[in-house]
C-alpha cells in the first residue's frame, strides 16, 4: 500500500523489493530464522551480497503482514528459542512474479551494459 | 498490493490490535536471538565478549528505529501521514474559502433541515406510546354508545375494552377564578387497559363507572401543578367540576395523556342502563382495547365482526347497519393515520433538499478536481503514489463533510425550533421533540457517503492523469469534456428538484391567497368573541339560562366601546359543530332505518345576523318576540332551502328535531356561511344549516345550549373590552368562566392554520433548495468561466465586446437552469398530485404558479451568472493569453 514497489526504485542498491525476493527464495528451501536467512544470503552469494540487518527484520514483518510468510516459534540448532519463518502459497506466487521480473530487468541491464 | 494482500494485512493488523504487547515482546526476543547468534559468530572468530557484543550491535544498526519501523507496520494506518493529510486538507480548504464556504453551507443546510424533520417524523410516527406494552393496544374504529362499550367489555374474549370520550370542556369552580378545562369521560378500566397507574393516589378501577360510585375525578400532572400548586394533600379533597362535587382520587404521572395531549382531567362514565337515551343515544365514543395474552389482531377483528350484529340488536331502536365497517387497528397506527401522509409529504420535501445538497457538493468537488488536475499531475510526477493522492482527496472530502456536519447539527436545533413553530398542530406530536441522534447520524452518514462517493470519482481520475499531457496543457485548457457534461447534468438535476419544491410552495401560497379572498358569508372585522360557560345547573330551568344571557348581553351593550352584541352556541370556523338530527317537511324519515339528516343547528340571539353581517335573503329574521313559549320558528341557509325545497317557497315549510313532536316553521332564509372550513368543505354527513332563536333552542342532550359565545362589535381597544367583559361576567356570577377571548378575525385565520403552516414549510424548503441550486449554478459557471479565461482572452483579442462576453457567461448559466427547469416542470406536474388534498382553489397544474417559478428560476440563473459574467467581461486579454 505504501510504496514498496521494486519497479519504481532506481537500480543499483539492494532494495527492499530485492530483499523480499531473496528472502522468499532462501525460505523456499525450508523454514529458518532471521539470523539464518541473513547468513544464507551472504553465503549463497559468495559474500557478494551482504544483508543490511536493519532492513531484514522490517522486511520479514512486512512479508508476514501481507501473508507471504508465516512464522512460528521453535528451537534453534543450539537450543535457543527462535522465530522461524516459512513461505506461504501466496509467497511462492509472489516469488515467481518477482523472479521473472528480475530476470527481465537483469537481462535488459546486461544487454545495455554490453552494447554501451 | 493486491486486494487479497490488503485484506490479509488488515486482518493481521486487527489481530495485532489485541496482541500489541505480545508482538512487542516477540520482536524483542527475535532481535535478542539474532544478536546472540551474531555475537557467538564473532566470538568464534576470535573477538572477546565485549568486542563481539559491540560488533553485533553495530551490524544490526539502530535497534530503536528498527523496532519503530516494525511496530508502525502493524499499526492500522500511519497516523502520522493521516495527520499530515488532515493538516494539508485544512490548508487547501482555507486557501479556497469560496469553495469551502459553498460546500460546507450546502452540507450544513441539507443535514440541518433533514435531521430536524427526521426528528419530528420519528417522534410522531415511530416513538412508542407512553403506555404499558403499547404494541398490544388496539383501537376499534367508529363510535360506540355506553351500552355498546359495556356489551363489548362483557362479551369480548380477545380484548379488554375501554371507552374514552374525546376532549370535552368542563368548568372547574371554587378553586380560584372559575376555569374552563379540557376533560375526558372514560370507562373506569381505561387506565388498566392502557397499563398506567397514578403518580399519587389511584387511577380509576373497575366499578368506578357504576352510578353512585362515579363522583370522582383524576387530575393530570400538569393541572395538579398549575391549579393545585403540586399539593400532595389534593388526593381525597373534593372539587367542583361542572357544578358537581367530585373527590380527587389521584394524579396521573407527567407524560401520560389520553386520548389527546390537552386533557387535564378525567371523570368516569356513568353507566346507567335505565337511562336509555344516555346509555344508547348520544355521546358515542371511540374505543381502545388491549389484546389479551395470546390473542392476535385478526382474532380480535373476527370477534368484533361476530359481536357487532348481536350488539346492534341490543339498541332500543332498530340499528342494523350500526358500525358495519368497524375494524380493529393497532393504536399507534390509528393515532398517526391522518398525520402520516402530511409528515411523509414534508419529509419527501426535505429529502429533496438533502439530495440537492449532496449533488451540490458533488458538482463542486468535480469542478475542483478538474481545476486541480495540474496540481495532481505535478504531485504524481514528483513521486506521490496513486493511493496517496486518492487518500489526500478523500481526506479533503471527509474534512468538508465533518465541518458541514458540525454546522448542520447546530442548524438542526434551530430548524427544529422553526419546525415546531410552524408545523400543523396535529403533526407536532404529544410533547417536545429533541434532535434525534439516530436521525443526525443517518443524515450525516448520507452526506459523508455522498462526499466520499463523489470525491472518489474525481480523485481516481485525477490520480490516473496522463502526466505529460496535463502538465503541458496546464490546468486551464485541458479539462475534460466528459467532466463538464457530468457537472452540467448535476446542476440541471438540482435545478429540477428545486423547481419541484418551488412549485409546491407556489401552490400553497396560491391556496392561502385563495383562502384569504374567500367570502366566508360573514364579516369578521372589529368583532371580539369570548366563550361564556355557566355550569349546567345554572340552566335548570332553561328560563334561568335565557335570563342570564339576556342580562349579560344587556350589560355588554352598556360597556364603553361596544356598539352591538350577539350570542351563539358556536362560531363559524371555530371547530365547534352544534349538530342536530332533523326531519324536514317533504322528506319523511324512512321507517326501516331512520338515519335522520344532520344539520348545523345554530342557537342565536336576534342580533346575531346583524353583528355577523349575514344577509337575510327572504322572509324575516328573529325578533325579541320569538321567546321561549312563542310559536317555534327557524331560519334556514340558502343552500339548505335549495337542497330540500328546490322548487317551493321555503317560507312556511316546517322542520322538527327527530325527538320533538312539535314542528318549527321556517320564517326566513339567510346567506350561506362557511361553518366548517374556509374552503367551503363540510363533512359529507351534514346536509344543511338551520338557526333557532336561543330561547327555543335545544342541543343534542335535549337541553338548552349552556355554553355560548358572545360576539361584540367594538371600535375600542380589544383587550380592554375583553377585560371589561370578564369583570362584568364575574360580577354577575363568579362561577361562570370566561375563556377564549379573541377577535373573530383570529378565529378565521386559525381555521386556515394548516395550509398556512404547510405554506411556510414548503416556502422554507423551497428557499433552501433555490439557494442551493443558485450556489451550484454559480459554482459551476464561475469554474467553467475560469477555465475559459484563455478562450475569452482570444475572443476579446479578436474584437468581442464586454457585452458579448457577459452574454456568453450569462447564456451558459441560463442554459444550465433552463434544462433543469424543463425536467422540473414535468416532475412537478407528476408529483403535484400528492399535494392535491392539501390545496384549495388551485389546480396542481396552475399556470400562474408554474410561470412564477419559471421566472424565479430565470432570475436565479441571471444572479448566479452575474458575478462570473462581470469578471469575464473585465478579462484583460493580454494577461489571459499569458497565463501559461
Amino acid at each position: 500500500m505504501f510504496g514498496s514497489n521494486a519497479k519504481k526504485n532506481a537500480p543499483g542498491e539492494l532494495l527492499p523489493g530485492t530483499l523480499d525476493m531473496l528472502i522468499l527464495k532462501i525460505l523456499g528451501r525450508g523454514a529458518r530464522h532471521g539470523y539464518a536467512i541473513a547468513q544464507s544470503i551472504q553465503r549463497t552469494s559468495d559474500d557478494l551480497l551482504r544483508v543490511e540487518e536493519g532492513a531484514l527484520y522490517p522486511a520479514l514483518h512486512r512479508l508476514e503482514l501481507r501473508g507471504h510468510l508465516a512464522s512460528e516459534w521453535g528451537v534453534s540448532d543450539n537450543n535457543r528459542r527462535a522465530k522461524f519463518y516459512r513461505v506461504t502459497a501466496a509467497g511462492r506466487r509472489r516469488l515467481a512474479d518477482e523472479a521473472s521480473y528480475w530476470t527481465r530487468v537483469a537481462a535488459g541491464v546486461a544487454r545495455i551494459m554490453e552494447t554501451a | 498490493m493486491s486486494i487479497a494482500e490488503s485484506v490479509h494485512a488488515a486482518w493481521r493488523r486487527w489481530k495485532a490490535l489485541w496482541w500489541r504487547e505480545q508482538l512487542d515482546r516477540d520482536l524483542e526476543d527475535e532481535l535478542r536471538f539474532h544478536l546472540a547468534m551474531r555475537e557467538e559468530e564473532y566470538r568464534a572468530a576470535g573477538l572477546d565478549a565485549a568486542e563481539a557484543r559491540h560488533a553485533a550491535a553495530r551490524r544490526l544498526g539502530n535497534p530503536v528505529a528498527l523496532k519503530e519501523e516494525c511496530r508502525d507496520m502493524w499499526n492500522f494506518a500511519r497516523l502520522e501521514t493521516l495527520w499530515q493529510d488532515v493538516r494539508f486538507a485544512g490548508r487547501v480548504l482555507r486557501k479556497s474559502p469560496g469553495f469551502t464556504a459553498l460546500a460546507v453551507l450546502s452540507l450544513a443546510l441539507g443535514i440541518g433541515v433533514n435531521a430536524a424533520m427526521f426528528s419530528v417524523l420519528s417522534a410522531v410516527l415511530l416513538r412508542p406510546l407512553p403506555y404499558g406494552e403499547a404494541d398490544r393496544l388496539v383501537r376499534l374504529t367508529r363510535f360506540y354508545p355506553k351500552g355498546a362499550v359495556v356489551a363489548l367489555q362483557e362479551r369480548s374474549r380477545t380484548m379488554d375494552v375501554a371507552g374514552a370520550r374525546a376532549d370535552s370542556e368542563l368548568n372547574l369552580t371554587g378553586q380560584g377564578e372559575a376555569a374552563r378545562l379540557i376533560g375526558s369521560t372514560v370507562s373506569a378500566n381505561l387506565f388498566g387497559v392502557l397499563g398506567r397507574g397514578a403518580e399519587r393516589g389511584r387511577a380509576f378501577e373497575a366499578g368506578d363507572d357504576r352510578p353512585g360510585q362515579d363522583h370522582i375525578v383524576l387530575l393530570s400532572h400538569a393541572l395538579w401543578e398549575s391549579r393545585f400548586g403540586g399539593d400532595p394533600a389534593v388526593v381525597g379533597r373534593t372539587i367542583t367540576v361542572e357544578g358537581v362535587d367530585r373527590q380527587v382520587v389521584g394524579v396521573m404521572p407527567p407524560g401520560f395523556h389520553f386520548p389527546s395531549g390537552s386533557v387535564q382531567l378525567w371523570i368516569p362514565l356513568r353507566n346507567d342502563p335505565s337511562r336509555t337515551e344516555d346509555y344508547w343515544g348520544f355521546g358515542w365514543m371511540p374505543v381502545v382495547a388491549r389484546l389479551r395474552p395470546g390473542a392476535t389482531l385478526s382474532q380480535a377483528q373476527d370477534e368484533l365482526r361476530a359481536l357487532r350484529p348481536t350488539i346492534a340488536a341490543m339498541f332500543p331502536w332498530p340499528a342494523p347497519s350500526w358500525n358495519m365497517n368497524a375494524v380493529v387497528l393497532p393504536l399507534q397506527e390509528d393515532l398517526v393515520r391522518d398525520v402520516r401522509r402530511k409528515l411523509l409529504v414534508l419529509q419527501s420535501a426535505v429529502g429533496i433538499v438533502l439530495l440537492i445538497a449532496c449533488v451540490n457538493v458533488a458538482s463542486l468537488l468535480l469542478s475542483r478536481a478538474a481545476a486541480r488536475r495540474k496540481e495532481m499531475a505535478l504531485r504524481a510526477a514528483l513521486g506521490a503514489s496513486r493511493g496517496r493522492i486518492v487518500r489526500q482527496l478523500l481526506t479533503e472530502s471527509v474534512a468538508l463533510a465533518a465541518v458541514g456536519g458540525v454546522l448542520g447539527v447546530a442548524l438542526a436545533r434551530g430548524a427544529l425550533l422553526g419546525l415546531e413553530a410552524v408545523l400543523p398542530a396535529d403533526a407536532r406530536g404529544f410533547s417536545h421533540v429533541g434532535v434525534d441522534l439516530a436521525a443526525l447520524v443517518f443524515v450525516t452518514a448520507v452526506s459523508v457517503a455522498s462526499g466520499l462517493f463523489f470525491g472518489l470519482a474525481p480523485a481516481l481520475s485525477a490520480s490516473r492523469v496522463d502526466l505529460a499531457a496535463s502538465v503541458k496543457a496546464g490546468g486551464q485548457r485541458g479539462a475534460g469534456r466528459a467532466g463538464a457534461r457530468l457537472r452540467s447534468s448535476f446542476i440541471a438535476a438540482e435545478v429540477a428538484l428545486a423547481v419541484v419544491l418551488a412549485v409546491g410552495a407556489g401552490l400553497f401560497i396560491r391556496t392561502l391567497w385563495g383562502l384569504t379572498r374567500v367570502d366566508p358569508g360573514f364579516r369578521p372585522e372589529q368583532t371580539l368573541t369570548v366563550r361564556v360557560s355557566p355550569n349546567p345547573s345554572s340552566c335548570q330551568p332553561r328560563s334561568a339560562c335565557i335570563a342570564l344571557y339576556d342580562e349579560l348581553l344587556r350589560r355588554v351593550r352598556d360597556l364603553s366601546g361596544t356598539s352591538d352584541v350577539a350570542a351563539a352556541n358556536a362560531l363559524p370556523l371555530s371547530g365547534r359543530e352544534p349538530l342536530l338530527p332533523v326531519e324536514l317537511e317533504g322528506h319523511p324519515l324512512a321507517t326501516t332505518n331512520p338515519i335522520a339528516p344532520l344539520v348545523w343547528a345554530g342557537a342565536v340571539t336576534p342580533s346575531y345576523f346583524r353583528v355577523m353581517r349575514v344577509p337575510l335573503l327572504r322572509g324575516r329574521s328573529f325578533e325579541e318576540a320569538d321567546a321561549e313559549r312563542a310559536a317555534r320558528v327557524v331560519l334556514v341557509s340558502a343552500a339548505t332551502a335549495a337542497r330540500y325545497w328546490p322548487s317551493d317557497d321555503p317560507i312556511g315549510k316546517r322542520i322538527r328535531v327527530v325527538w320533538d313532536d312539535e314542528w318549527r316553521t321556517v320564517v326566513g332564509v339567510v346567506g350561506d356561511v362557511r361553518q366548517y372550513a374556509l374552503s367551503g368543505r363540510s363533512p359529507a354527513e351534514i346536509t344543511g344549516a338551520v338557526y333557532m332563536p336561543y330561547p327555543q333552542a335545544v342541543a343534542l342532550n335535549r337541553q338548552i345550549p349552556v355554553a355560548m359565545s358572545l360576539l361584540v362589535r367594538t371600535s375600542g381597544d380589544l383587550s380592554r373590552v375583553a377585560a371589561g367583559i370578564r369583570e362584568m361576567v364575574a360580577s354577575v356570577n363568579p362561577d361562570v368562566p370566561v375563556s377564549d377571548a379573541q377577535t373573530m378575525e383570529a378565529v378565521v385565520a386559525s381555521s386556515a392554520s394548516e395550509p398556512r403552516s404547510m405554506m411556510w414549510l414548503f416556502a422554507g424548503f423551497a428557499a433552501c433548495a433555490l439557494l442551493l441550486a443558485a450556489i451550484g449554478t454559480y459554482g459551476v459557471v464561475s469554474y467553467t468561466t475560469a477555465q475559459r479565461t484563455y478562450e475569452i482572452g482570444v475572443r476579446v483579442a479578436v474584437g468581442a465586446t464586454r457585452g458579448d462576453i457577459f452574454g456568453l457567461v450569462i447564456g451558459q448559466s441560463l442554459r444550465l437552469v433552463l434544462a433543469g427547469l424543463g425536467a422540473g416542470v414535468v416532475a412537478a406536474l407528476l408529483l403535484g398530485r400528492a399535494l392535491s388534498s392539501f390545496l384549495y382553489g388551485v389546480s396542481t397544474a396552475d399556470p400562474v404558479t408554474f410561470a412564477a417559478v419559471a421566472g424565479l428560476l430565470v432570475l436565479t440563473a441571471l444572479l448566479a451568472g452575474y458575478v462570473p459574467g462581470r469578471r469575464a467581461a473585465n478579462t484583460d486579454p493580454v494577461r489571459a493569453l499569458r497565463v501559461d
